[in-house]
Formats: C-alpha cells, sequence, structure tokens
C-alpha cells in the first residue's frame, strides 16, 4: 500500500496518544517508504540495516513530530540523518566491507549508483576516483592507488576527506 | 539484527503514549534560566546604578537590547531544530547572530579613532565580565543540551554552535546588568567575548551529547 501523507500524520498522531494497531501501520508503510528511500541512496547490503535503524530512530524520537504538520518530510529528515551517519562509519573505518559492494541483483544498485555519481559529481576528482574504487567497486587501497598513480596514504586521506565532504554535502540538500 | 517485520512487532508492542516535544516549552524554560540568572548575578554583585535609578546609559541599554533580540532570535531556531523536517527553511539564526558582530566591530571601530576609548578596551574588570558571564552561561548551556536531547536535531554540530551562543547571551546578557562600564569597546570585547567563548566551546564539547 502506498505511504499517504495525511494518514500517516493521522497515524501517528494516534501512536503518540498510544493506539499500537495505528502504530504498526505508520511503521509498515514508513519501512516500505524508506526502502525505496535507500534502494536510491545506497549499496544493497546495507538497505536493510538502515531501514532498521531508522525505525528504531522513529520510535525513540517519535516525541519530536509535531502532529500538525506532514509526517514525511520529519521521517525524511530521520532518514538523511541516519544515512548521513551510515557515511560518516563508512569514513571513519579503514577496512573494506565486501557487503557494502553493490550486487547485480536487481535495478537498485543502478538507481544507487546514479543518486551517489550526482553527489561525488561535486567532490573533487581525485577524491570521487578513489572512493567509487574503493568503496564502490571494492578494490583495495594498493590498487586504487595504482589505477590513480596516487600514493596508498594519499588515497586514504582523499577517501576520508571525500566522504567527510559527502555527508556535508547530504546534510546541506 | 531481527528481520524488519520483528523490529515493527517489537517497538509496537514498546509502545506508550508520549507527549511531543514543545519548543515554546523550551523557550519558556529557557527565559525563566535567564531571568534566574541575572537574579543570582545581580544578587552578588549588585545592578548598575543607572539601571536600578530607572535612567540607563544609552551605550549598555542598546547593547543589552541588541543581545537580548539576538539571542531570542538564536533560542526560538534552535527549540525549532528539535523537530526536524526536510525543507522547513531555518536560516534565519544566521542573521540573529550576524547581528550579536555589530558590537564588537562598533567596539573595534571607535576604538581605531580615539585613544581614550582604546585604553577603556582593556580595564581592570574586563576579565571579572568575561569570566563570569562565562560561568553564568553554563546554566542555560546545560539547560538548552538536555532538552534538545529529547528532541531529534538533525545537525548535532550547528545545535551545539547554536546552544553556544543562546547560552553565552544569556552570560552576556546578565553580566550587563552588573558591569558598571558604559564604553562600547568594553561591552564589545569582554561582554561580546563571553559568547564566542561559549559557543567554541558548545562546539567543542557538546556534538556527542547530541548524536542519537
Amino acid at each position: 500500500m502506498r505511504a499517504d501523507d495525511d494518514s500517516l500524520r493521522r497515524g501517528m498522531a494516534r501512536a503518540l496518544a498510544g493506539d499500537k494497531p495505528a502504530y504498526a501501520l505508520v511503521l509498515k508503510q514508513s519501512r516500505d517508504w524508506l526502502l525505496a528511500y535507500y534502494r536510491r541512496r545506497v549499496p544493497p547490503a546495507m538497505i536493510d540495516d538502515l531501514v532498521q535503524e531508522t525505525l528504531l530512530s522513529v520510535h525513540s524520537k517519535r516525541q519530536s513530530f509535531d502532529p500538525a504538520r506532514p509526517y514525511l518530510p520529519w521521517l525524511a529528515a530521520i532518514a538523511r540523518y541516519r544515512w548521513i551517519d551510515a557515511l560518516r562509519r563508512m569514513r571513519d573505518t579503514d577496512e573494506l566491507h565486501p557487503e557494502d559492494i553493490a550486487s547485480d541483483e536487481d535495478d537498485s544498485p543502478i538507481v544507487a549508483r546514479l543518486s551517489i555519481s550526482r553527489l561525488l559529481s561535486r567532490l573533487p576528482a581525485r577524491q570521487a576516483n578513489v572512493i567509487v574504487l574503493t568503496r564502490i567497486e571494492g578494490r583495495s587501497v594498493a590498487e586504487a592507488a595504482r589505477i590513480c598513480g596516487q600514493s596508498e596514504n594519499l588515497v586514504k586521506v582523499n577517501v576520508h576527506r571525500g566522504l567527510k565532504k559527502l555527508a556535508a554535502l547530504v546534510e546541506s540538500e | 539484527m531481527p528481520t524488519p517485520d520483528d523490529l515493527i512487532d517489537r517497538l509496537t508492542a514498546d509502545l506508550e503514549p508520549k507527549r511531543t516535544i514543545s519548543p515554546w516549552l523550551g523557550r519558556a524554560m529557557l527565559g525563566a534560566t535567564a531571568l534566574l540568572t541575572i537574579a543570582v548575578l545581580t544578587g552578588l554583585f549588585g545592578m548598575r546604578a543607572d539601571f536600578t535609578g530607572g535612567r540607563p546609559h544609552s551605550v549598555p541599554l542598546m547593547s543589552e537590547l541588541v543581545i537580548l533580540s539576538a539571542g531570542c532570535a538564536i533560542a526560538a531556531a534552535l527549540t525549532a531544530i528539535a523537530r526536524p523536517a526536510v525543507g522547513a527553511v531555518r536560516s534565519g539564526w544566521q542573521w540573529a547572530a550576524t547581528a550579536l558582530a555589530v558590537l564588537p566591530i562598533a567596539a573595534f571601530v571607535t576604538a581605531a579613532g580615539n585613544a581614550t576609548q582604546r585604553a577603556l578596551m582593556f580595564p581592570p574588570d574586563g576579565p571579572f565580565c568575561l569570566v563570569a558571564g562565562t560561568l553564568a552561561s553554563v546554566a542555560s548551556i546545560a539547560l538548552l543540551t538536555l532538552w534538545l536531547r529529547r528532541g531529534a536535531p538533525t545537525s548535532p554540530e550547528l545545535a551545539a554552535w547554536m546552544i553556544g551562543i543562546s547560552g553565552g547571551a544569556v552570560g552576556a546578557l546578565a553580566v550587563g546588568f552588573v558591569c558598571p562600564s558604559d564604553a562600547i569597546t568594553h561591552i564589545g570585547v569582554w561582554h561580546e567575548g563571553i559568547i564566542v567563548i561559549a559557543a567554541l566551546a558548545s562546539r567543542i564539547v557538546l556534538p556527542r551529547f547530541l548524536r542519537w
């Protein structure tokens, strides 16, 4: 069922008063909306974790929802916060995680890639290239260094700085 | 990690009624803390004579009003970010923060062309104002931090800046009631310095407490 903002807003208002069936429906519709949201933004292996983290945040921060205002912009703000948090975690992790790499199971990696490409185009090429090589294509730092003609240390620095800038770009959008 | 459906079942079972966070309550609590801070400081050091006599000098009065109005605008924006929403435009606080720069700019311009005012820029009681005002801002900063932790600020760094400026404005406002100086060079440097210190300290310390 497609999420309709007004019914979600009313459902969340009832949930704040303790209505469990209304809350379950809001969470299920939020889950579907979040799946579509993250499919366009992150590699498939990260989607489930991010959806669950966002649902946990919705639950723990539900008192910050204003029932007089639309629900989806509030949910989107929380989803974006969790996305930025995931980008920061990627930045702070030196090792690569194979599960972060996009698969060919469906078209979502392509969509995710398009969205990420839009953001990457706003970074300096030296940073964007090493992020694509190490975080999206899953190559090692040594391979990325050889391909880009940068030292391994410089690749690490550029990945770190690029992901930091990426998080700032997402935050400012 | 459980499946999303398991998680939804668990969260639904955990549901309890909750009151939504109210920006107006946050503003009222900050207002009460500011009044209490002013009362404590004037109780300890005494209110400046021209304020108690009802004949305030124009420079400190105007400075207090600038700090009060800018502080209110920033505090209003700060309490609004407790309830996030994509697409909400909340850039007004930056103009209010810019307005706070009026006093130090006026101080330095005045000092540049006036040796007497330049001498007043570094009076012996300057550090007292700075220290007393900074300490006076701690209660407001703590209150705003605790209050905002109930909300969902999506940029902890920005929230920390805003908390520091708002809390620092309370400290600067309170110290303005006890400081006897009428010189813009003193107020622009030592009273506004409270806001700068509070903002920088908050930016460094608070983000870790505001993340969720």
